[in-house]
């Protein structure tokens, strides 16, 4: 019975000893459990956390950004604007239409509500232009603007951030242009203010930055520009009208005394024609009375009586020539002579023209050379008129070129005309004759024209016949260095 | 056949601008005789002279009109804009109705207008039946139960009935709009045009391109549209440990803080509905337009222009679907954006339109305007979702009709 107390007690015991291990062993185990779970919580709190840091350095970087990228909009908007403005003010000097070219939008992309611009007038000292912006529903405010005046003394921008910012002396001001804040910059042109440019806000939601300043003053700069290159147009066109005015008017004088000249002109050709044909019958009659002398019919004359009577021949036929001369000048001025332009040989006229100057080159051993374009065969000329310019300019080159000198008549092709030059190696023309040589009358002043008298009208006619043909003429020379008269005839086209 | 004409105004006179906008649509649309018309004027305006002007203009055509921030037809922003939009609806079917005085009761006011829509379009259809396809919603922000109407609204037509819209605008978020129902010019009231038609196409896309950012909190404690606190803090508090020192932004540059960090809502399919603070209070709590329930899950959600740009994609893209898929192109295009859009996008804000354009045939009209705040679904596409109140969204509307 005792061994089975015993046994039965062990028994007991051992079961309690096994609860007893398993109850520890449960407890153990729930104890880690525990801890894991702590542990596993504490983790996802350090992730939580983690996460939450994120997010705060997130929200951060975002917000830099977003201001930086606010900032560069503001930017570029106030950019874009500025361009846009000062394009539209660079086409136009008229100061009301530069002020007319900003509008509200411009305004109110560079971020302001009302813009206020005011011109001065210099000389009136008191404002001008003037454009307001952003007063179209409240309407224009009505007070005296001489009072910005003074304002334009500050060379310097003037930033009011808002209401309280407002500086006495401007409270009057800012309260009639209905702005808690603003900026006013003047519109400077060296160094003086021409002008005063304010930008403001009525609401006190938009608040301009110190930033604006630098793009305000831009514009103000650009502006100021654009209204004193106005004036200055303004000045200029002032003055081109007056001197358009003064040109008019020394035209119209020209005019007159052109036409007083040319009249004058015609009377005196009128006059020349009219004493040349007076002269002239007087002058058939002494003639005719000289040769009739001369020729014995009315008896034997003495020598010296002969001699003395083809003195008077030879002087009136040299007056007659005269006459002929100054008539001729006179039909070609007064157009009552025409050119009988006609194809002729070039052959024809250079013969004719030999023949005559032959004998006096011979005389004086000068040597003669004609050089010709083989192109040219004929050319549209009055013959008879172009060989009086030819023997005039070759009489005048053999005249003044010395015994075993050179002439020259060179003829050349020039697409649309043809030249002639006449080149010699005589005594040359002074410098100071040249411009007058063509003048009627106008002979040099050279011992060779003192020697031999002339009537000074051959180049004056020359020149007149190769002008009637539409040409040119013109002489090159130098003391010494002989002459070269060169003339051109233009080509025609059948 | 569908057409419409569209024409823009930005002169400072609110009847000139009506007429030369109304004149201009009319000219656009061509040889086609309006039967409905909806004008889209910014807040600076009077509505009411630019209805008359328009009516005046293009005859007593059915008329609905509301205040905007800006329109989206211009490239540019606009401070001074009317936009008139005039439809030519031989195959299709547009009613309209207006309903007021909706803060008293936002829910029954959904329930009857959706009701009142339906008689107006059974008398016009004269007892014959045709698919009703959506529904275009305007309404002010006298009333921050939105929710409420819409829910009244879904119980008529459908919770997964097609409905996009915009609330009219004032000066600022806190200012009413105005909503206009022919010369009637009415705030506190809620307009809707109900599209049907058997050969009208209808597409919806909404997306706002906002990401979630940090970990969901609960809201502990709401009150009506105000959230007192989240988690175990205030909002202010919630918004410290996210912008540390730059938390005076909140109280410095309100409208741009919040543009960049809304509070999201996740609702269905990883979808967040975006929940913009109006007011930071002194008690560190926060104001919203719209109710945030106790128990709603928020989370800090942040923006880039590019996430925005690409939701733009995304909206047009479901909302194109029904055109794809029967190798369409919509007759025009209706679009909704959120004024924070205009925000973050800055100088980028063109590219919105731009995106849409550049997927379209030219022939293609879009118009549109920027809002406060625009209704539309979470899901787009093939199969629409269920409509909500919502926040920096751009929502798309296409319409076209088949051969």
């Amino acid at each position: 019975m005792y061994v089975n107390i015993s046994l039965a007690l062990l028994i007991v015991f051992l079961a309690l000893i096994t609860l007893l291990a398993f109850t520890i062993t449960l407890l153990g185990q729930e104890k880690k459990a525990k801890a894991r779970i702590i542990r596993e919580l504490e983790h996802l709190r350090s992730i939580y956390d983690e996460v939450e840091e994120q997010s705060k350095l997130l929200a951060e970087t975002n917000l830099k950004f977003q201001k930086t990228q606010r900032e560069l909009d503001k930017k570029m908007r106030s950019l874009y604007t500025l361009y846009k403005i000062t394009q539209a003010i660079s086409r136009t000097f008229d100061i009301d239409e530069i002020l007319n070219n900003i509008e509200l939008e411009d305004i109110e992309k560079l971020g302001f509500e009302k813009g206020i611009f005011l011109i001065k007038d210099e000389k009136a000292k008191e404002i001008r232009y003037k454009k307001f912006i952003g007063y179209e529903r409240d309407g224009i405010p009505n007070f005296d603007l001489n009072q910005f005046l003074p304002l334009l003394e500050n060379k310097e921008p003037i930033f009011v951030r808002s209401k309280v910012h407002i500086p006495k002396d401007l409270e009057y001001l800012s309260k009639s242009l209905n702005l808690t804040s603003f900026i006013m910059v003047p519109l400077v042109i060296r160094n003086k203010a021409i002008g005063l440019m304010t930008l403001g806000n009525t609401t006190p939601y938009h608040k301009p930055e110190e930033t604006d300043i630098e793009i305000l003053s831009v514009l103000a700069n650009q502006l100021a520009q654009s209204i004193e290159n106005a004036r200055l147009y303004e000045e200029l066109w002032i003055a081109y009208q007056d001197l358009e005015k003064r040109v008019k008017q020394r035209t119209l004088e020209l005019e007159r005394a052109n036409q007083a000249l040319t009249k004058m002109n015609q009377m005196k050709s009128e006059f020349v024609s009219a004493v040349a044909h007076e002269l002239r019958t007087p002058l058939t009659s002494i003639k005719g009375y000289a040769t009739i002398l001369t020729s014995g019919r009315l008896g034997e004359l003495k020598p010296e009586q002969k001699e003395r009577l083809e003195r008077i021949n030879k002087h009136s036929n040299d007056l007659a020539q005269l006459i002929n001369n100054l008539l001729d000048i006179s039909r070609i001025e007064s157009g009552r002579v025409t050119m009988e332009i006609r194809e002729t040989p070039l052959d024809e006229i250079i013969k004719d023209v030999s023949e005559i100057i032959f004998p006096q080159v011979e005389e004086k051993s000068i040597k003669f050379e004609i050089e010709r374009d083989p192109v040219i065969n004929k050319i549209w000329v009055d013959r008879q008129q172009i060989e009086r310019v030819l023997i005039n300019i070759l009489g005048n080159a053999v005249k003044f070129t010395p015994e075993n000198g050179s002439i020259t008549m060179r003829i050349k092709d020039k697409d649309d005309y043809i030249q002639i030059d006449i080149i010699d190696s005589g005594t040359g023309i002074a410098s100071q004759d040249l411009d007058r040589i063509f003048d009627e009358f106008y002979r040099g002043d050279n011992p060779i024209n003192r020697e031999k008298k002339g009537t000074g009208l051959g180049l004056s006619l020359a020149k007149k016949i190769v002008e009637a043909h539409g040409g040119k003429i013109w002489v090159e020379s130098k003391i010494g260095k002989g002459s070269k008269f060169s003339f051109t005839i233009p080509k025609r086209n059948g | 056949m569908l057409s419409i004409g569209i024409g823009i105004s930005g002169l400072i006179n609110s009847y000139l601008a009506g007429r030369d906008s109304a004149l201009k649509a009319l000219d656009s649309l061509g040889p086609e005789v309006p039967d409905f018309g909806i004008v889209l004027s910014t807040y600076n305006y009077s509505i009411k002279n630019i209805i008359t002007a328009t009516r005046s203009t293009v005859g007593n055509r059915p008329l609905i009109g509301i205040t905007t921030l800006g329109q989206i037809l211009d490239r540019q922003e606009k401070k001074y804009s009317v936009l008139v939009a005039l439809i030519s609806t031989e195959r299709a079917h547009f009613v309209a109705e207006t309903i007021e005085g909706i803060s008293k009761n936002p829910y029954t006011s959904g329930h009857h207008l959706a009701w009142q829509l339906l008689e107006e379009l059974g008398k016009k259809l004269e007892g014959s039946e045709v698919p009703r396809k959506a529904l275009i919603i305007f309404c002010d922000n006298t009333t921050i139960m939105h929710s409420e109407f819409l829910k009244g609204l879904q119980e008529v037509l459908g919770l997964k009935f097609p409905i996009v819209g915009a609330l009219s605008c004032g000066e600022n978020i806190l200012r009413h709009g105005l909503q206009a129902n022919n010369e009637k010019v009415i705030s506190d009231s809620l307009s809707g045009i109900l599209l049907a038609g058997t050969n009208l196409i209808i597409g919806v896309g909404a997306r706002h391109g906002w990401q979630p950012l940090g970990l969901p909190q609960p809201v502990t404690k709401a009150v009506k549209n105000k959230i007192i606190s989240i988690g175990n803090m205030v909002p202010y508090q919630f918004y410290k440990r996210y912008l540390a020192d730059n938390i005076n932004i909140l109280e410095n540059e309100p409208t741009i803080a919040f543009a960049l960090f809304p509070l999201g809502i996740m609702i269905e399919k990883k979808r967040y509905l975006l929940r913009i603070p109006i007011s930071l209070n002194s008690d560190g709590s926060l104001s919203f337009q719209t109710i945030v329930p106790e128990g709603t899950e928020v989370r800090l959600m942040i923006a880039y222009r590019e996430q925005l740009l690409e939701a733009t994609k995304q909206a047009l893209e479901e909302a194109l679907v029904p055109f794809r898929q029967r190798r369409l192109s919509p007759q025009f295009i209706m679009v909704f954006s959120s004024y924070l859009r205009k925000e973050i996008l800055g100088i980028d804000l063109s590219q919105e339109l731009a995106i849409i354009k550049r997927k379209l045939p030219e022939k293609v009209k879009v118009f549109g305007c920027y809002s406060f705040g625009e209704f539309g679904p979470l899901v787009g596409g093939d199969e629409i979702g269920t409509a909500y109140f919502q926040n920096g969204t751009i929502v798309i509307l296409t319409i076209g009709t088949d051969k």
